[in-house]
This record gives structure tokens, C-alpha cells and sequence, in this order.
């Protein structure tokens, strides 16, 4: 304590004593002091001295006034300065102001006036808060919501809104340190300072998703949300290299499941089929009724429908994240289109600052994979040959009528051809090591008003069969303008793309060659005929290189899309928000195919003929779509309640326009112009169709959670479409959820090492319209072939159904998120139980109606199923980078059909009924005789739908295998008596070709720059029949190559136990369950090894970003069925190189 | 406050919109947009005799198809599928598709005339130029009876040894609802009746009673009146009901009317 005046003199005791008296004088004079205090406050001072030091001014107050100031030494340091301008003021207004410059405070205590700093409580009452603001967003930009905005050490916090911002009331002194935290991020610290308007960016903890729910036409908090949703950044996509984005996404969610095509193999131009939790339509019979596949997801790109093509030709580069929404409080929201999923994809905005550069860069080589294949060779074939009598004289089938003589000479001759080294391996022929590349270039920047991106990419993906590829050409200008409250966005995007599929047409004719026959001659001409001028063999090979290498055939298929994207989002409040989106796209796609007037096709038309040789086929299809959305949403955060709701409606159309028509007449095939054709294909007319549909919907969705504890979701959606019949136009969906965050609980918070733990239930419907334009409307065509004397008429097209509507969806799910050890362990597992009801399907009507069949809502299928992600992180050191992580799926998925219509029974009747007659059919005609016969051979497992079985079951006669004393097949019949004759009426379920178990597992390491990661794809515990088993082994026609196994594994001679039948048994084996086998496999389905270059090495180069990759794609496969795969087209492994720079 | 409102105009631009769910397909008619004009009728009725004209009826089947092999016309000996419809085997696979093709055709042009008579019995003869409405309506009344009729003569038991066999349905609607199988009594009433409202409409009116208008006629629709269901044509199908039914008075009266 420091007195100016007489005070410092006395020793501290009696000072003591002297307070405590002024207290007790204080305490009973008080009115007497109020008076001497007013008096002594009312004194006038005169200090006109501009800065100067709080001591001085006190000192020279005293002076004055004679009044003692009293303070700590301490408090009042002696650098403390005010702007002392007192002019003619009365003590008081010279303290007060003194006060308001400084952080001191006065008291009168009896004649002198006592100085100290203002303690804190009496501060914060007496300071107004000032308001911070600001906007978090993670490591891209993106607006982060629900993250925690806490000022340090005490209880004052707010979370972010959707769009990641936040408004925060804090204390106006000095250092305030904010905290800002939000799940799966790093937590940051900022001191506030002068400036009150923050941008802050979080960092990703760990490899965490992102904390945001993208539906679309908006953005859920993750963590306050019901429905179960799986998210793919891009990092994720970026790790895997150069492949579509279907196979990127499968690997990231085993429910996202592309159905494997054997088919169509690694084909470019091949579509994937993609289901999301199993199938709900009847295969093969629904398909021709409905639009395409109809398993298929919808897919939404950057708010708007688009197709799966769409999708499939996009540049992955650019693809921000994908978010796949699975069940009803995910999906309700799409309403009649979202029974099969919806998978939301977001594109990369610009973020603002100088102009960036990311360059994406890689070449791509893919090796054609032929281990499935496993042929005779020449050698064999010819021992295969002679064994199955292919040269005695009383085997017709293949050597027609010659004789002995002839036959040995035949042998011979191919013998001698084996003996001097032929060996053609024609499985090679139409192949190659193919080369692709991919460039992306992409270019952003600006200022906070205005940013730009400008994109532009290419792809060129070749196939293994020569020839075939696909290019993809992307350019995009994105252009965003900020004001104040609202922000314009508009996206142009313009995709060409260009496919050719191989002129060595499909890959299983090579496969039937015979390897003793040479593509050339001696003078290495191309063969046409091969074996030419052998006699006794009545079977011709041709030589499918002859057509592929001597003339231009050719099969194309173009499209360009373009696509312009509007949207404004305005901030009408800071919990009002309208966002309005119109989008417009026309896409023109052109098919050509053309057939040289020298090809095998045209050998042996009539002289009169000769102009219709060669032709042309031209198909054109334009489509235009417009799609505009209006979406309403609020925000509120009160207390411990967070309430969001939107409101949206939307209208979209769709139009599509095709014509086709065929030219013939070429003269050669260097004039391949459709300009040179001579005519239009006789009899024929041009053909096209048109089709438009029309959809517009309105939906509600509420969320609610109290203190992040208890969670609820609503929301409903109602839908209008035009393919809907006359009577059924709008079509209610809604959906409830509820979830519980027990990590917010007290009594789990922070025990037993548990970090997360969200349970959520939920049910609603959705609906599937993806049928048909005009299915529910009654036509009538114009005959325009048919006249009537000189008059044309018109006649009723199809019987409509007024009554026509979507199909439903009743979608359940139970979910369960698990967080162990500070989320090193994460556990994701959901059940679920869709049933579809009022599959659309042909129902057979009484032929006297006028018409036999009509389309109508009949039929329900369940799928019931689980799925479970498990996520490991041993290794997670934030320091020096290194993190070692592995994953586990798996998903499982029953599927039963529940009711099916009349037509169907009449179908699985029908099916039957055909078999009987096939058989009939055989046993009549003396089939050795007509080799034309086999191509009518029903040898696949029968379909058939039966109620209570799943779509997948497979459908065959019981088998007890080869009897080893006859070598020929014992077969089951229903009634359980044995029998050697196959006959539709025992056929029954023998297998599920749908696995019990199938995922992805997999792992990755990161550390100083340098990333690997590998998975591997699984399925157990499903079936299969073994097609090639029945086909190429026990079916073999051996003028034909076949399977190895046919001449390996076959019965001879009485004794011999063997899976198949004696070689010279000319019956036509069918599918039985001696063909099913277990079908579990294993795919190392890619390995990626990334290495990012230091930052100060990039930056030497003046590059701020420069990572290497290498990715391996389908590197190994393990089977425990040896079946052909890749039967029109090869499948393929990849190698890729990638490089990405940025600068 | 002003915001709001805007806000609200936005929503509202999402209501109206019924409407615009009404698509129209280019490559078809909508069966509404057909019959909205008087040239749609013909069309359809047009429509009708080009369909009684294909391979599957009467351009096949029921003339020199099936039913002159039924009638043993042909020798099928070396046509060995021909030969089971010839020895009346139904069960056997040609003539099972024939017999179910015969069924569907006649129905289905059944069909076509009944959605077309649908539509002309809501309409009123003012609204048609002409005598238009009287012939399309006849027209396509006596084509139903007509097709029916031949029907009858086909599945049903003879008329005569058992008329009360239950048999075709008489189709007069154009729906999702099916009809109930009638007797031949009944069936054969339906059929009169049509006719005799066919011949009510037509009597006085049909151009073919104006003998030399028919060719020179410079309306097409008009045109080989000779080719169409006239009012001859009527009476004739109506002589030959009668006898079919053993009614031979009034057959003969019809038929007189005819050949006077």
C-alpha cells in the first residue's frame, strides 16, 4: 500500500489499527460520509496535460484537491498512462474518466479515495460481450456443422450451423482463447483478438468421415442423424487409381454390391448392374417391361438426377465425396425413386485464394487374364478327338457320311499337323497388352466474391480385344459469386465420349477353334475357312481374324452431354435458408455400325444382290432433361434443443427422341461413308421411338435432437409422376427415425475405453417408377403399313391401366456405430428388412378382354439382410505420420419372393411345358443328325419363381452323380426314386446363387509421405452351376475345342468313380445338382502404393504438391469353381501409374 | 418482412402442377386425344377393317387358313404339323396356337370396336358432318355382331341341337372387367340386337342405297361403300342369324330385302 501524504510514515501495526477504525467509522457515519464523500468528489480540477502517466495525474490531483489517493504500487504501474483532459470537471468526472481509459476502479474511503483494478465478476457485469463470428470448415472448405465452439475454461459455447457457422458472445477483455473441436478433428485453439470474424479450418484426426450428411438437396449433421449412409472422400477415391467410380465405391460399402458380369468381363464399354441391399425385381421377365435395369440406384450429381452413364463416364478426379443413402430417413426425401438407394455425388468446388493448378496424370496397362480358361491343346485335342469317335465311321454327328478311308486320312492329316509343332493358342489372337492414359487438369481460384474453376479432362480407356476402347472427354467452367447473404453458383459441364467395341466381334468364337488349325497359310495369307478342302468333317470352322484383319468393319457409339447448373442460396436469416437449383441438360447420342461389302455375311448373295452388300446402321437418340428444386430449410440451436427442418419441392422432366435406320449397297469398304450407300435396306422402314415423363414432388424433413442425446427424424415426401396410370397420380412416402448418442450420456462418458456409441432405428417407404413412359395410358398406333381400300387406320396399342402406380418399398433398419479407445476401433453394423410390394409386372388377362396381358402392381419380394464395417487403427501417430489401419465388411442378404403374379405361374408352367417338348423334341428327331439342334439345347438352370424361394435360387434336377459300373447319370425324382432320365417335373431348389457372405477386407500404412493400401474382396457360402462344366466338359461337341477336364475327368471303363460321363455319350447332359458347386471366392482386387514428395523438394520445384502412385487392379483371384468367366469378353488385370501435381 | 414473401412465392411455384403431368407421347395416341375429333373415328373404324383384314382373322384363319383345313379343303398329307389340325388333334401344337390365335385376334378387334363405340355413344350426331355418326356407329354396331357371330359359329355347340350351351362372352365393353360367359340364346339376342340398331341407323342413310354415288363419290370415307358393313350387309348378317337359329321366315324376309 502506497498514501501519498503522511501515511507512509507509520509502521504497518498501527496502520492496521487505523483501518480497522476507519472500517468501524465507515460503518457508523455512513450518512455523514456520503456527505463528505459527495463534497469531496464535487471538488473541481483543472488538468490539461494531454498523456501522461496515472501517478502523475494522481499526484497532481492531490494537489488540487488535497485528497489522499490510495493504491498498490503493483496495480498501478507506473507505465500506466491516460489522456488526462480535465478542464473545469469536478473530481468525480475526472476519476470516472481516469477509470474508463484504465482498468482501475475507485472507492472514497473516508477522506481519500482508494484505487484497485477492476476484480473479474464486477467486470463482466459492468463490459458488454462483444460478438464473435465465424465459420469452420474442414481441411477442403467445407462447411463443418454441429462442430463445438467453446471458450477455454469456462462454459460458454455454441455449435455450428449447417453451414458451419457459428455467433458467440464472448467477454470483452483481454486474451479470450476459443476452442473449437468437432468429432474426427483436431481440436484448435485460437486467441481472440482484435478481430472478431474467424475463419477457422479443422485438420482430420484420423481417416475419419466427413461429419456431414450430403443428401442432395441438403446437408444433416452426421451425428444428430437416424439413417444409415456411407461416405467416400476424395482422398479414398484418389487411393485407388485410374477405375470407375462403381468399382471405387464398392470397395468402401459391401452393400454397394456390382453384380458380377462373366459375361461381358472387363469389357470398357460394358455398364455395370448395381444393386444396394439385394434385388426386388423378377430378372429376365420384368426387364423388357421395365426401363433398363431397374436394381439400379438413383444417382444424383451435384443435387440432380442423372444417369448410371452419366456416373460411369465421369471424371473420378473431381468428384469431392459420394455418399450412398441406404435406408428410409436417408432416402424418404427422393420418394418414388428411391427404393433401390440413392448415391449422392458432390463435385469439387473452387476454393478461393491465387490461382491453383491440380494436375492427374496416368497411364494405365491392362494384361487380358485368360487363367479361367483352361483348353485342350492341339495334342490333346486330337487324342480327345480319337476318343470320342470322331473318326469311326458310325458316329455321324460329326463326320457325316464319309468313310473309314477318308477318316484316316483326316486324322492323319491333323496329326501331322500336331506332330509339326501347330499348336495355335487362338484365345490370343483377338487380345492385346493394352495402353490408356488419363490426363485431368483443373485450375482455381479468386477472392471472396468471386471464384472460379475451370476443368478439363481425358481419358482413354483401351480394352484387351483389339480395337476396342473407350475415350472420355470432360470440360467443365464453374463460377460462384458471393454477396453478403447470397450465393450464386453456376456449373457448365460438356462430356464426349467415344466407345468402339472390338471388329473381332465376341470373344467366345476364338475359344471354340480348334488349336490344329493355322489363322494363315504358308505365304502367311489369312485363312477364311479353316481346315479347308478336309473331307468327312461336316463341321466348318471359320476364321473370325480373316473378317477382324481384312476388312473395316466397324461398331461405334458417340454421346455429348452438356450440362449447365444454376444455383442460388440465399441466407435469409441466420436460420432461414433458400436454396433454389434449376438444371438443364441435352445429351445427343449417336450409334453406327458398319458391315464391309466383302464380309462373310454378304458371301453368297445372287449376282441380282449385289447392291444391297455391305451395310450401314445409324441410331440416333436425343435426350433432354430439366430439373429445377426449391429447398427451404431452418435451423435453430437453443439451449440443449437443435431443431432442423426443410422444406422442398421439385419438378423434372424427361424426353427422349431416337430414330434409326439401315443403309445397304457398298462397293468397298474404303468408301464407308453412309453417303456411298446405295439404298435403304429393303423391306425395312426407319425405326425410333419417343418417350417423355414427368415427376414433381414436394417433401418435408424434420430433425430434432436434445442435447445430442436423444436424436429424431421425420419426413415425408409426396411425389406426382406422369407414368403413374390416371387414377394413382401422387404417391405419399414418409419415414421415422429415432436414435440414442450414448457417448453423451454421464454415465458412459469417457468408460470403458468406449469413445462413440449411437444406436439408431428407423422405417418408412420409398418407391421404384422406373418404368415405361406411357405404361399406364391406353394408345392408340396408326397402321402405317396396312390400308383399307385407299384409307389408313388407327388400332388400340395396349390395354392401359389407370390403376398404375410406383412400387413400394417398406424399408426397416436397425443400427448400431461403436467407438473404441479414442475411435482407434470402429465398429459399424446395421439389420435391415425391406419388403417391396406392388412389383410391376405383366399380368396375364382373359384373351376376350381384347388384349392378353396388361402391366399391373402385383407382387412382393423380401430382402432381409446385415451388414457390419469394422475399422482398426494400431498405429495412429499424429507426430511423424505413421498410421497403420485395417478394415473388415461384410454383408448378408436373403432375398424371398413373397407373392407373384398369375403370369408368373403361367411363366414358371410355360418353362416347364418347353423343356417337355425340348425333350419330346430330342427323342424324336434322331439328333445325332442335326448338329443344329444343339443350338435349341436348354442346358442352363431353369428359371422359376416360386413363392417362399429367393430370386436366386438355382433350379435343378437332383443328382447322385456317375453310377461307376454304367457311366451314366443317376438322377433324383421328387418322390425320392432313382432314375436315368432327366425330367423338368424333379426340378428343384439344389443351390442360392446369392452368397451368404460377401465384403471387402483390407488394410493401409501411411508414414513419412509414403501410403500402401490393399483389399480384398470375399464370398462364401453361395452356389453356382458350373456352366462350362455342363457345356464345354460334359456337352463338348468335339469339332470344337473344349475344357481340359473332358478329356481328363471322364468315365472310360467300367469301375472308374468320375465326375463326368463317358466320352462317347452322345446324350445331352442338363443342369442337374451334380454341376452345382460351392462358389467362394477370394479377389485381391487392387494394391495401391503412393509416395508424396517432401514439400520442400516439391517446392524446389516449384510445385507445392507432388504425389507418385502405383496401382495394381484385380491382381489375383482364387475360386473354388473352375468355370470360363469373361465369355464375350476377356476379363483384365490394370497396372497404373498415376502422378499428381499441384501448383 | 418482404423476404418471407418472396419466399412464399417460391413455394407456390410447386402447386399447380396436375397438369403438367400429362405427358403426350409423339410416336402413339392417347385413346382420349383419338376420339376428339370426328376424322379419329374413322381413323379407328378404319382401323377395325384393317385388322379384320390380317392373316391372323380373316386375311388367314377364318378363309383359307385353318378353317379350310378344318374342312378338309387341302390335302396336308406332307405337312405333317397342317395334318394334326386336319385330324382335329387341338391338342398338338400348331393347332393350339392357331385356335388361341383366332380367340385373341377376333377379341381384340372386338376390342377396338368397342372402345370406338364407347366413345361415339357419348358423343351426339350434331357434332359429326353428315350422316358420319349414324355410319361409324352402325358400322362398328354391326362389326361387333358380325365378329361375335362368327365366334359363336366357331366355339359354341350348334345352336340348334343345344341352345342353351354356355359358351363365348358378348364383349361390349372396352375394360379391365371380364365378361361373362353367355348361352348361345343369349349371345345370339346380344347379336340381334346390335344389328337391329345398326340397321335403324343406316336405313335411309347409307350411301349405298344412292347406287351411283358410291364411286364418284369425292369423299374418300365414302368410298367402296361395297367393302363396308352397309345396311346390305346388315340384313344379310341378320338373314343368316336368323338361320343360323332355324328361323327361316324371317331369314327369307332379310334375305329378300337384300337381293331386292
Amino acid at each position: 500500500m502506497k498514501i501519498i501524504g503522511n501515511w507512509r510514515v507509520l509502521p504497518p501495526s498501527i496502520r492496521k489499527i487505523v483501518r480497522v477504525m476507519k472500517i468501524s467509522v465507515f460503518l457508523v457515519l455512513v450518512c455523514t460520509l456520503q456527505l463528505s464523500a459527495s463534497v469531496m468528489l464535487g471538488q473541481q480540477v483543472n488538468l490539461q496535460s494531454g498523456e501522461m502517466s496515472v501517478r502523475e495525474v494522481f499526484k497532481e490531483l492531490k494537489a488540487q484537491t488535497g485528497t489522499y489517493f490510495m493504491f498498490s504500487e503493483k496495480e498501478v504501474d507506473e507505465s500506466l498512462t491516460v489522456n488526462a483532459n480535465f478542464s473545469q470537471v469536478s473530481l468525480k468526472e475526472a476519476l470516472d474518466e481516469m477509470c474508463k481509459q484504465t482498468s482501475l476502479k475507485y472507492e472514497i474511503i473516508d477522506d481519500y479515495v482508494l484505487i484497485t483494478k477492476r476484480p473479474r465478476v464486477i467486470e463482466q457485469k459492468q463490459e458488454e460481450k462483444k460478438e464473435l463470428r465465424g465459420k469452420v470448415t474442414d481441411e477442403k472448405g467445407e462447411p463443418l456443422p454441429g462442430a463445438s465452439v467453446v471458450v477455454k475454461e469456462t462454459t460458454i459455447g455454441v455449435s455450428t450451423n449447417l453451414d458451419g457457422e457459428f455467433k458467440l458472445k464472448i467477454p470483452n477483455n483481454g486474451k479470450v482463447i476459443i476452442l473449437i473441436s468437432s468429432i474426427g478433428y483436431k481440436t484448435k485453439e485460437i486467441k481472440v483478438g482484435d478481430k472478431l470474424d474467424f475463419k477457422v479450418k479443422l485438420e482430420p484426426d484420423t481417416e475419419v468421415m466427413s461429419e456431414v450428411v450430403v443428401t442432395g438437396y441438403f446437408n444433416k449433421a452426421k451425428e444428430s442423424f437416424t439413417g444409415t449412409t456411407v461416405a467416400v472422400s476424395s482422398e479414398e477415391l484418389e487411393k485407388l487409381g485410374n477405375v470407375d467410380v462403381f468399382t471405387a465405391i464398392q470397395s468402401f460399402d459391401a452393400s454397394f454390391k456390382i453384380v458380377e458380369n462373366d459375361l461381358m468381363g472387363s469389357d470398357p464399354n460394358s455398364m455395370p448392374n448395381i444393386q444396394i441391399r439385394g434385388q426386388a425385381n423378377f430378372p429376365g421377365i420384368s426387364e423388357t417391361e421395365l426401363k433398363g435395369n431397374t436394381n439400379m440406384p438413383t444417382f444424383i450429381l451435384d443435387g440432380f438426377e442423372v444417369s448410371a452413364q452419366k456416373v460411369f463416364d465421369i471424371d473420378k478426379n473431381r468428384i469431392a465425396s459420394i455418399t450412398i443413402l441406404k435406408d428410409a430417413s436417408a432416402t424418404a426425401i427422393y420418394g418414388s425413386r428411391a427404393a433401390n438407394g440413392v448415391v449422392v455425388i458432390e463435385t469439387k468446388k473452387p476454393l478461393a485464394g491465387k490461382m491453383q493448378v491440380t494436375y492427374n496424370s496416368s497411364i494405365d496397362i491392362s494384361l487380358p487374364d485368360l487363367s479361367d480358361y483352361n483348353l485342350l491343346n492341339a495334342k490333346e485335342k486330337l487324342e480327345a478327338e480319337k476318343l470320342a469317335g470322331v473318326y469311326d465311321t458310325w458316329n455321324g454327328d460329326f463326320n457325316g457320311m464319309a468313310n473309314q478311308m477318308e477318316l484316316d486320312a483326316l486324322y492323319n492329316k491333323r496329326l501331322l499337323a500336331v506332330k509339326s509343332g501347330v499348336d495355335t493358342y487362338w484365345l490370343a489372337k483377338p487380345l492385346q497388352t493394352s495402353v490408356g492414359q488419363m490426363h485431368s487438369l483443373f485450375l482455381e481460384g479468386g477472392d471472396e466474391f468471386m471464384r472460379y474453376g475451370l476443368e478439363m479432362s481425358y481419358n482413354k480407356n483401351v480394352g484387351v480385344m483389339k480395337g476396342s476402347g473407350r475415350d472420355r472427354y470432360n470440360t467443365g467452367i464453374y463460377l460462384q459469386y458471393n454477396t453478403k447473404n447470397i450465393v450464386f453458383k453456376n456449373k457448365l459441364d460438356i462430356t464426349y465420349v467415344k466407345a468402339k467395341n472390338s471388329p473381332y466381334g465376341s470373344f467366345n468364337q476364338y475359344v471354340r477353334l480348334n488349336p490344329y488349325y493355322r489363322p494363315t497359310d504358308d505365304e502367311g495369307n489369312m485363312v477364311f475357312k479353316l481346315g479347308e478342302g478336309e473331307i468327312g468333317s461336316h463341321i466348318q470352322q471359320y476364321n473370325p481374324l480373316y473378317e477382324a484383319e481384312k476388312f473395316d468393319n466397324f461398331d461405334r457409339n458417340e454421346y455429348i452431354d452438356v450440362r449447365n447448373n444454376l444455383s442460388v442460396d440465399w441466407k435469409i436469416t441466420s436460420e432461414l435458408r433458400l436454396k433454389g437449383n434449376a438444371s438443364i441438360s441435352k445429351k445427343f447420342a449417336n450409334a453406327e455400325s458398319f458391315v464391309s461389302p466383302g464380309s462373310v455375311q454378304f458371301i453368297g448373295f445372287e449376282e441380282k444382290d449385289f447392291f444391297q452388300r455391305g451395310s450401314y446402321t445409324i441410331s440416333d437418340t436425343k435426350t433432354t432433361n430439366l430439373d429445377a428444386n426449391v429447398v427451404l430449410s431452418y435451423f435453430k440451436n437453443f439451449n440443449n434443443h437443435v431443431v432442423n427442418a426443410v422444406l422442398g419441392g421439385e419438378i423434372q422432366s424427361n424426353h427422349d427422341f431416337n430414330e434409326g435406320y439401315t443403309a445397304v449397297g457398298f462397293l468397298n469398304d474404303k468408301l464407308n461413308h453412309i453417303n456411298f450407300a446405295n439404298q435403304f435396306r429393303p423391306n425395312s422402314k426407319p425405326t425410333g421411338y419417343e418417350s417423355e415423363s414427368r415427376l414433381a414432388g414436394s417433401f418435408l424433413s424434420f430433425n430434432y435432437s436434445y442435447d445430442n442425446r436423444y436424436l429424431f427424424d421425420a419426413s415425408s415426401r409426396i411425389d406426382g409422376s406422369s407414368k403413374f396410370g390416371k387414377l394413382q397420380q401422387t404417391a405419399p412416402f414418409w419415414s421415422l427415425g429415432t436414435g440414442w448418442n450414448l457417448h453423451n450420456e454421464e454415465f458412459l462418458k469417457d468408460k470403458f475405453f468406449l469413445s462413440s456409441l449411437k444406436l439408431t432405428a428407423n422405417l418408412g417407404t420409398s418407391g421404384n417408377q422406373n418404368f415405361n413412359a406411357y405404361q399406364a395410358i391406353t394408345t392408340y398406333k396408326y397402321l402405317s403399313e396396312v390400308r383399307y381400300g385407299l384409307l389408313t387406320g388407327a388400332v388400340l396399342k395396349s390395354l392401359g391401366n389407370e390403376d398404375l402406380k410406383w412400387q413400394s418399398t417398406l424399408s426397416r433398419n436397425l443400427g448400431v456405430e461403436l467407438g473404441l479407445l479414442d475411435e482407434r476401433i470402429k465398429v459399424v453394423g446395421n439389420y435391415y428388412l425391406n419388403t417391396t410390394h406392388d412389383l410391376l409386372t405383366n399380368i396375364s388377362i382373359a384373351p376376350s378382354l381384347g388384349f392378353r396381358s396388361f402391366n399391373a402392381n402385383m407382387g412382393d419380394v423380401d430382402n432381409e439382410g446385415y451388414e457390419l464395417r469394422v475399422q482398426a487403427f494400431p498405429i495412429r501417430n499424429k507426430e511423424n505420420g505413421m498410421m497403420l489401419s485395417f478394415f473388415a465388411n461384410l454383408r448378408h442378404n436373403k432375398n424371398t419372393i413373397k407373392k407373384i403374379s398369375n403370369s408368373l405361374k403361367a411363366y414358371n408352367d410355360k418353362v416347364i411345358e418347353n423343356m417337355r417338348k425340348e425333350i419330346e423334341l430330342d427323342n424324336d428327331n434322331d439328333r445325332t443328325n442335326d448338329v443344329a439342334l444343339d443350338d435349341r439345347t436348354t442346358t442352363e438352370s431353369i428359371l422359376q419363381f416360386k413363392e417362399g424361394q429367393s430370386l436366386n435360387a438355382i433350379y435343378a434336377v437332383k443328382s447322385m452323380g456317375i453310377d461307376p459300373t454304367t457311366g451314366e447319370e443317376i438322377f433324383i425324382k421328387k418322390d425320392g426314386s432313382l432314375t436315368n432320365v432327366w425330367s423338368p417335373e424333379d426340378l428343384v431348389v439344389v443351390g442360392e446363387a446369392a452368397p451368404k457372405f460377401e465384403g471387402f477386407f483390407g488394410g493401409a500404412f501411411d508414414y513419412k509421405g509414403f501410403s500402401l493400401n490393399y483389399n480384398f474382396n470375399y464370398r462364401l457360402g453361395g452356389q453356382i452351376l458350373n456352366q462350362t462344366v455342363i457345356d464345354r466338359v460334359e456337352n463338348a461337341k468335339f469339332y470344337e475345342n473344349a475344357d481340359k477336364r473332358a478329356l481328363e475327368q471322364r468315365w472310360a471303363r467300367s469301375g472308374d468313380h468320375t465326375p463326368y460321363k463317358n466320352i462317347t455319350n452322345k446324350k445331352v447332359t442338363r443342369a442337374s445338382s451334380r454341376f452345382v458347386e460351392d462358389d467362394n471366392s477370394l479377389t485381391l482386387t487392387n494394391v495401391n502404393l503412393s509416395y508424396q514428395l517432401p514439400d520442400h523438394f516439391a517446392n524446389s520445384l516449384s510445385l507445392s504438391r507432388v504425389k507418385l502412385g502405383v496401382h495394381l487392379t484385380d491382381v489375383f483371384r482364387w475360386s473354388s469353381v473352375e468355370t470360363e468367366r469373361g465369355i464375350y469378353y476377356p476379363f483384365a488385370r490394370k497396372y497404373s501409374f498415376s502422378l499428381k501435381v499441384n501448383f | 418482412m418482404s423476404k418471407f414473401y418472396i419466399v412464399i412465392c417460391f413455394l407456390f411455384l410447386f402447386t399447380s402442377c396436375s397438369d403438367w403431368l400429362d405427358v403426350k407421347p409423339e410416336s402413339e395416341v392417347i385413346e382420349e386425344d383419338m376420339f376428339e375429333s370426328e376424322a379419329g373415328y374413322k381413323d379407328a373404324l378404319v382401323g377395325v377393317y384393317s385388322l379384320m383384314s390380317a392373316r391372323g382373322v380373316y386375311g388367314g384363319n377364318l378363309t383359307m387358313g385353318t378353317l379350310d383345313v378344318l374342312a378338309q379343303n387341302y390335302n396336308v398329307r406332307f405337312n405333317p404339323s397342317l395334318t394334326n389340325l386336319a385330324k382335329f388333334d387341338y391338342t398338338k401344337e400348331l393347332p393350339e396356337g392357331r385356335i388361341n390365335q383366332i380367340w385373341g385376334s377376333m377379341y381384340n378387334v372386338i376390342a377396338n370396336c368397342n372402345s370406338l363405340i364407347g366413345h361415339i355413344e357419348q358423343m351426339s350426331k350434331e357434332s359429326f358432318t353428315d350422316d358420319n355418326y349414324n355410319l361409324i356407329y352402325a358400322e362398328s354396331l354391326g362389326l361387333r355382331a358380325y365378329l361375335h357371330f362368327d365366334l359363336l359359329r366357331m366355339f359354341n355347340a350348334p345352336y340348334v341341337s343345344n341352345p342353351d350351351y354356355v359358351g363365348i362372352p358378348y364383349v361390349t365393353t372396352f375394360s379391365k372387367e371380364v365378361s361373362r360367359q353367355l348361352t348361345s340364346k343369349e349371345t345370339i339376342a346380344h347379336i340381334n340386337e346390335d344389328l337391329s340398331k345398326a340397321m335403324a341407323l343406316l336405313e335411309g342413310i347409307d350411301p349405298i342405297l344412292l347406287d351411283d354415288e358410291e364411286n364418284n363419290s369425292s369423299n374418300p370415307f365414302l368410298i367402296d361403300r361395297h367393302n363396308r358393313m352397309n345396311l346390305y350387309a346388315i340384313k344379310a348378317l341378320m338373314a343368316r342369324v336368323a338361320l343360323y337359329v332355324g328361323d327361316k321366315e324371317k331369314a327369307l324376309s332379310y334375305a329378300k330385302e337384300v337381293i331386292d
